[in-house]
């Protein structure tokens, strides 16, 4: 069959993409305009570029984003690696469900509630707002993420392999770390790169518990706007979008790199065979 | 028995309120190839398991070598175990799964290298090593877990029905090669199935199960041929099972028929059942015919035909016969004394096992 190219799937698609993707576009391109708004635009320039290099404040906000989304991220993973595993591990029907509900039940309560009662908990404690509550609450919503994303692979896993490696002679130990995780690593990664973006975007949370001095970048481009948005902002946009572009991309062409690289040893096996 | 291996004493094993095993109670040997038979849930799996070290019984002894190994984990076992779905590990290729428990034990690597080849070469393996588990076969699969499981050299290599996912003809050449593969490892090995053709063929030694307990254990030809009880007659081959009374020792009672037998030792006039297997059965015209049935149904099979018929009582025989007849047509049908075999209800295998050796006996002195 001759594949068309007009057709109402395709068109649909198409529009789809673009209602998605035009306001960012929309954004990248005026960050180049040479004048001060969004309504017109008035010529070519980097300016807003320099401007956004110039202005330390936000760069270092950018960094100390980045940095809680990574290090919340991998705690966030490692805990919750460990929680799937014990949820996994649980024999009794009721208290495996009772707690996987009590898991999901962070997931849909609304943020806003998550952070006030966030900020209610620090203060009760008498912790100091600022870095360490940010990531101590980042790495807590993002621990429900990770458990939900290992959880299935753990479930998927059959179970006689954990038999088997035991019978091999492997204490659990080496069970856990021979057999389980490289089986359940997919998911821990995607949980990993769920709870980066997570935290990465989070603004409700956040904005509860942030204190004087620190600021990440959803709360203080938050902060900008209220003043009328600077285009700095739009050029921050742009290079964060060129960013992930640049991530997906290299994803892709490591996978694409490691599929041949084992068809081709499968090739060359073939090879072997018929000789 | 000089070389007893292993060893369980009134193993009971109790999930719930279900008792999945009752007072189980055997020996094996070194060097041997047993066979649990049973239907599913007749408990055969949870004997493995206990074997294995993946189950704790709830009472009794199991032994190892004269050793008790209750409380002994799983991965200090010298036993090992080849999955039912082979359980191989998906992220290894070939080489690493085999090499799995020897790398465990931190050997040289010189010596795994040189282990698993041979291993690989035992199944029939050679040059696979680099396989992916996606990549290779059903049977290569079976073949990958029998081989991480022996590169080990276990002293028993337990089998739970590792041949049921595979195709009719597969499965009966693995069944050649397992067997192959035992005498040539000289190990005792553990096959568990519910198939008993399988059973037959492969074993030294078969335990026939049924809800929880051993109902009968011997030779592949002694169960065979001498059924203990209704159950084991009907499961292990077909078979006709009707109603008789002993008249006598080597004189019972068959529908009002009296026939000649080569079972004894019985009380007179004790009610028994009679199996017959329908291979035993010769078609034969109604004047030469022992008894005479009239034939139901004709199934052509390639070796035989399956001929249902009924006898004027109702009672239902199964004939397999070389020699086609005719739907609705009366048959004799002929056997031999040697082919009843007479069944007593609710004997123990203990009292089966002494009444068979006292009449053997006599015979002998006869002779």
């Amino acid at each position: 069959m001759k594949r068309k190219w007009f057709d109402w799937r395709n068109i649909y698609l198409w529009l789809v993409f673009l209602v998605l993707y035009a306001p960012i576009f929309y954004l990248i391109f005026y960050s180049f305009n040479a004048g001060t708004t969004m309504t017109r635009f008035s010529g070519f320039s980097w300016q807003h570029y320099a401007e956004l290099f110039a202005d330390t404040r936000m760069i270092e906000i950018v960094l100390d984003t980045l940095l809680i989304a990574l290090l919340s991220s991998l705690i966030a993973t490692i805990i919750g690696m460990l929680g799937a595993l014990a949820i996994y591990g649980i024999k009794k029907v009721w208290l495996k469900n009772s707690i996987l509900s009590l898991n999901n039940i962070l997931m849909v309560s609304p943020d806003v509630i998550i952070g006030a009662s966030f900020l209610i908990f620090f203060t009760f404690l008498g912790l100091r707002l600022g870095f360490s509550s940010v990531l101590l609450s980042h790495i807590a919503f993002s621990i429900p993420i990770v458990v939900l994303m290992v959880l299935p692979r753990l479930n998927e896993m059959n179970h006689s392999l954990i038999d088997a490696a035991t019978d091999l002679g492997a204490t659990n130990v080496q069970v856990l770390t021979r057999v389980i995780f490289p089986f359940i690593t997919p998911g821990i990664l995607t949980g990993f790169f769920m709870a980066f973006t997570y935290s990465l975007d989070d603004f409700a949370v956040t904005f509860f518990v942030t204190g004087n001095g620190f600021e990440t970048l959803s709360v203080e481009i938050y902060a900008r706007a209220r003043q009328g948005i600077s285009l700095e902002v739009n050029a921050l946009s742009a290079l964060m979008f060129l960013f992930s572009l640049l991530l997906i991309g290299g994803y892709y062409f490591i996978e694409q790199y490691n599929n041949s690289k084992k068809a081709r040893r499968r090739n060359r096996m073939g090879a072997k065979l018929i000789k | 028995m000089a070389n007893t291996i292993i060893k369980f004493s009134g193993v009971n094993k109790r999930y719930g309120d279900t008792m999945a095993l009752k007072q189980i109670d055997f020996e094996l040997e070194q060097g041997k190839f047993y066979t649990l038979l049973g239907p599913s849930g007749c408990g055969k799996t949870t004997i493995l398991r206990i074997l294995a070290g993946f189950t704790d019984a709830s009472a009794g002894t199991i032994e190892f070598e004269g050793k008790k190994i209750n409380d002994l984990p799983a991965n200090k076992r010298k036993i090992n175990t080849v999955f039912q779905d082979y359980a191989l590990f998906p992220h290894l290729n070939v080489y690493d799964n085999v090499a799995f428990g020897l790398v465990l034990k931190k050997t040289a690597k010189k010596v795994i290298h040189e282990k698993v080849i041979e291993a690989l070469r035992l199944v029939q393996l050679s040059g696979y090593e680099e396989r992916e588990i996606s990549e290779i076969s059903g049977g290569q699969q079976q073949r990958v877990a029998i081989a991480r499981a022996i590169v080990n050299e276990p002293e028993v290599l337990l089998l739970d029905e590792p041949l049921s996912a595979l195709d009719a003809k597969l499965r009966t050449a693995m069944q050649v090669e397992l067997r192959q593969l035992q005498q040539r490892l000289g190990i005792t090995f553990v096959f568990v199935t519910h198939d008993q053709g399988e059973a037959l063929a492969m074993s030294d030694e078969i335990f026939v199960m049924n809800a929880g307990e051993i109902l009968q254990q011997g030779a592949p030809v002694d169960i065979y041929d001498e059924p203990i009880n209704h159950f084991v007659a009907d499961f292990i081959g077909e078979s006709n099972i009707v109603k008789g009374r002993m008249l006598a020792d080597y004189q019972v009672e068959i529908l009002g028929h009296q026939f000649e037998c080569a079972d004894a030792g019985m009380r007179v006039n004790e009610p028994v059942e009679v199996v017959i297997r329908p291979e035993d059965l010769v078609l034969t015209t109604v004047d030469k015919a022992k008894l005479t049935v009239t034939v139901d149904t004709q199934v052509f099979r390639g070796d035989i035909y399956e001929i249902m018929s009924h006898d004027d009582a109702g009672n239902e025989w199964l004939i397999h016969s070389v020699r086609k007849t005719a739907v609705g047509q009366q048959v004799g049908i002929y056997f031999e004394p040697e082919d009843i075999h007479v069944m007593r209800f609710g004997e123990s295998e203990e009292d089966f096992d002494a009444r068979l050796e006292s009449y053997e006996d006599d015979a002998d002195e006869k002779v």
